[in-house]
C-alpha cells in the first residue's frame, strides 16, 4: 500500500480510481459510433472487405442474403441519423453482423469468418466495460550517497560478490598463447 | 514526503548516481491493487498484462483476419468452459494489444453478475461457438 500511497501522492490533486466504467456515449463510441469504434474497424479493414468481395461470386440465396445484410449495417454505420441510440442497441446490431457473417461462412462451407463472428459476438455480450484512468508515470531518483558506495567497494560483501580470489593465481605456460585466460571469470584458478 | 524533496535538494549532484530509479508508469497502480499479495513483485503491470489476456481484454479485431484452426477453435471454448478465469494461451492467431484500452468480456461480465459463486458461462459459449 506504500508503493500506491507514493503513487497518488505524485499526482496532485487528480487522483481518480485507476479504473473507471465506460459512459454510455463512450460505450457506444466504442461500439458503433467512433471514429476507431469496433463496427468501423471491421468495415474498414482491407482484408475483411477482401473476403466479402469473394464471397459475392456466391449464386446462393442464403449468401446473398447475409451479404446484404452486412451492406445495410455498413450503409447505418455511414448514416447519422440512424445511429444507435443505447449501448444495447449497439451490441444488438454487433450480433446482426455476427449472425450475417456465420450464413455466409455456413452456406459457403468456408471458414473466412469464423474468428471474427466469435470475437464480435464476445463483444456484443460484454455489456461492462471500462476503461484506465491515466496517471502521471513517476520515477523515483534512487539515491545512493557516495559514502555508501565507498562502504560496499570496502566490505567484504563487495568482494565476495565479486568473487575476487585473494590468493594469486597459478598459470601454465600455454595460458600465455593468445592469452585466453582473459575469456575466464576472475575467479577461476 | 516534502521532508524527503528538501533533503534531496540539498544533496550534491556527485551524490547522485544516475539511471537506478525506478519508473512506475501508468497501469503500476493497477498491477499493484491486483497483486498486492506478491510483494517482491517489480513490475505488477507486466504480469497484469499478460492475466488480462482474453479474462478482461479481448483480442483485436485485426488478429481474426488470420486462418483460424478448427483446433485453436475447440481448445478455446474447453478452456474457457473448465477456467473462464485463466488466460488465453499464445501462440494463437489472437493478439491483444487494445488499441482503444478498452476492457470488459462476457466472463467478466458473468463474474460480475454472481461475484460469490463459480463463473457460470456455459449459455455465453453456446451462443458464441454455436
Amino acid at each position: 500500500m506504500d508503493k500506491v500511497k507514493l503513487i497518488l501522492l505524485q499526482q496532485g490533486e487528480d487522483t481518480h480510481p485507476p479504473l473507471r466504467p465506460l459512459t454510455e456515449r463512450e460505450r457506444i463510441d466504442h461500439l458503433w459510433t467512433g471514429r476507431d469504434s469496433f463496427a468501423r474497424r471491421f468495415f474498414r479493414d482491407k482484408d475483411f472487405s477482401s473476403k466479402l468481395r469473394q464471397a459475392v461470386t456466391s449464386e446462393d440465396p442464403a449468401v446473398r442474403a447475409g451479404l446484404s445484410g452486412v451492406d445495410a449495417l455498413r450503409k447505418r454505420l455511414e448514416d447519422q441519423s440512424r445511429w444507435p441510440a443505447s449501448s444495447e442497441e449497439a451490441r444488438g446490431l454487433l450480433a446482426e453482423m455476427a449472425a450475417h457473417l456465420c450464413t455466409i461462412d455456413e452456406k459457403r462451407g468456408g471458414r473466412s469468418f469464423k474468428s471474427v463472428a466469435d470475437l464480435i459476438k464476445m463483444t456484443a455480450r460484454a455489456e461492462t466495460l471500462f476503461t484506465l484512468n491515466k496517471y502521471k508515470s513517476v520515477v523515483m531518483p534512487d539515491i545512493i550517497k557516495k559514502k555508501h558506495i565507498q562502504y560496499m567497494d570496502n566490505s567484504q560483501s563487495t568482494t565476495s560478490l565479486l568473487k575476487v580470489s585473494s590468493e594469486p593465481l597459478s598459470r601454465c605456460s600455454l595460458c600465455r598463447w593468445g592469452s585466453p585466460d582473459f575469456f575466464f571469470p576472475c575467479s577461476k584458478k | 514526503m516534502l521532508k524527503k524533496i528538501i533533503q534531496l535538494q540539498r544533496l550534491d549532484n556527485e551524490d547522485f548516481v544516475p539511471g537506478t530509479g525506478k519508473k512506475y508508469n501508468q497501469t503500476f497502480l493497477w498491477g499493484q491493487l491486483m497483486y498486492w499479495f506478491k510483494q517482491t513483485i517489480y513490475e505488477p503491470n507486466a504480469s497484469l498484462s499478460a492475466d488480462r489476456r482474453g479474462t478482461i481484454s479481448l483480442p483485436d479485431l485485426e488478429s481474426a483476419v488470420r486462418t483460424y484452426p478448427e483446433k485453436d477453435r475447440i481448445n478455446l471454448r474447453k478452456t474457457l468452459s473448465e477456467s473462464p478465469q485463466k488466460m488465453w494461451k499464445t501462440g494463437t492467431i489472437w493478439s491483444f494489444r487494445n488499441p482503444n484500452k478498452v476492457y470488459g468480456s462476457p466472463w467478466l461480465e458473468a463474474a460480475l453478475r454472481e461475484p460469490f459463486r463459480e463463473i457460470q458461462i456455459e449459455k455465453d459459449l453456446q451462443a458464441i461457438f454455436s
